[in-house]
């Protein structure tokens, strides 16, 4: 077989531990916590893809197996019509192709075309399905490590996981930093934050140390005193280049709802 | 068999909405194998374990049937068929089972999680007052959401 055609033939065979990966890499990048999707050439994916591939031709070969038997007694039981010849397991079809290198007259190419299909309609009706999505909840598959425990757990299990981000942007002793609900964050390859985006943000000032003649609060001890909150709204995205550090918190949605409509009242939206 | 008509504009015609027809029928099996089936494990993991009885007597009758009609040979054929038909019925069975013994205040947070789901993906809206199709999972949810922990503050 040459070269072309074998690596067009592998593709075929392979196709739905491909499209499983494919459609595992578009649900997890579908979520608002983000990291690089799991390189093809990477051994785990190969062994994933040959794996998912292999046991779903079985299954497949199984299924057409079993149909191809039901027409037969169907057609045993009510012998009125004659259905023609008993076809080829399209598999079967598929393996004499390879093996034998001949080419496959258009009406039996069908049968493995529309398995294929089939094959892969269930793996992504699978990777879709609500039944996977609970078994892949509690599991941090993509490895976002801190992301996953402090914010995307939070969020799908009804908190709000609210970010102060507070930035490099320096001035003498002062910093500016944001406080908001965090909707989105991007990881690096080894799980280092990218950037970080806060829903409705406020902004406020944080002091290292206190100034003087002012009376100090109460972080008196701590020696960080914060000001006065800003309110900005909309969407603030903050890149790792201006970040030092991230505190996140999870506080109860339905907490939230009831101090929000207040707060909303007491600021008025410009 | 006489196929003397079949060359006919208007057999040819009733044949194609037959066929249409037939497909519309095969659909219920298509899906049975395609989709439902690989549900079931999860579907009954997540259920009391009794009810995994509504697969296995719908799935047991439905063979029973078979063998009456279409004899004893063949059996992998029949189970074929059982295995392609019974989902979609069973999968309906446990929802309405799983519909009736859920309180009012479960179903209001399920279909609470379901509308925050569908928000997000545009999917249409739901109310307490129906079932719907991933009730199943909806009440899964609502129990793994009482009983999350959420990180210290």
């Amino acid at each position: 077989m040459p070269l072309t055609l074998g690596f067009l033939a592998s593709v075929l065979i392979l196709l739905p531990g491909l499209v499983a990966l494919a459609a595992f890499n578009f649900r997890v990048g579908r979520a608002g916590a983000r990291r690089p999707e799991q390189q093809l050439t990477a051994i785990s994916a190969i062994v994933v893809a040959v794996i998912i591939s292999v046991m779903t031709h079985y299954l497949g070969w199984l299924v057409s197996e079993g149909a191809i038997d039901a027409a037969v007694a169907i057609h045993d039981a009510f012998p009125t019509i004659h259905w023609g010849e008993a076809p080829a397991n399209p598999l079967v079809t598929v393996y004499n192709v390879l093996t034998g290198g001949k080419p496959v007259p258009a009406g039996e190419a069908v049968a493995p075309a529309a398995l294929l299909a089939l094959e892969i309609f269930a793996i992504l009706g699978f990777l879709a399905s609500d039944s996977f999505d609970l078994f892949l909840e509690r599991l941090d598959w993509s490895g976002q490590g801190w992301v996953f425990q402090h914010i995307t757990r939070p969020a799908e299990n009804g908190y709000a996981p609210i970010g102060h981000v507070f930035t490099s942007t320096m001035s003498g002793s002062y910093g500016v930093a944001y406080k908001g609900v965090v909707i989105d964050t991007r990881q690096g390859a080894n799980g280092e934050v990218l950037s970080i985006a806060l829903a409705r943000p406020e902004r406020f000032l944080y002091e290292i140390g206190h100034s003087e003649g002012q009376p100090a609060g109460g972080d008196q001890a701590t020696g960080v005193t914060t000001h006065a909150k800003d309110y900005v709204g909309g969407v603030v995205q903050l890149d790792s280049r201006i970040i030092t550090n991230i505190v996140v918190h999870s506080i109860a949605q339905s907490l939230l709802e009831e101090i929000v409509p207040d707060e909303e009242q007491e600021e008025p939206i410009s | 068999m006489n196929w003397t008509f079949a060359g006919t504009a208007l057999v040819q015609t009733v044949g194609l909405v037959l066929s249409g027809v037939v497909f519309l029928v095969a659909f219920w099996p298509l899906r049975g194998i395609v989709k439902d089936i690989w549900q079931l494990p999860c579907v009954i993991s997540l259920q009391p374990r009794s009810r995994s009885l509504a697969v296995l007597l719908p799935g047991l009758f439905l063979f029973f049937v078979l063998t009456l009609v279409l004899g004893p040979d063949h059996f992998y054929g029949r189970a074929f068929l059982v295995a392609v038909l019974t989902p979609t019925l069973a999968l309906l069975l446990i929802r309405h089972l799983a519909w009736r013994s859920a309180d009012p205040e479960e179903r209001t947070a399920a279909a609470e999680i379901r509308n925050e789901l569908a928000g997000r993906l545009h999917e249409p809206l739901v109310t307490p007052l129906k079932s719907w199709p991933q009730f199943v999972f909806d009440l899964e949810r609502v129990r793994r959401r009482a009983e999350y922990q959420p990180p210290p503050i």
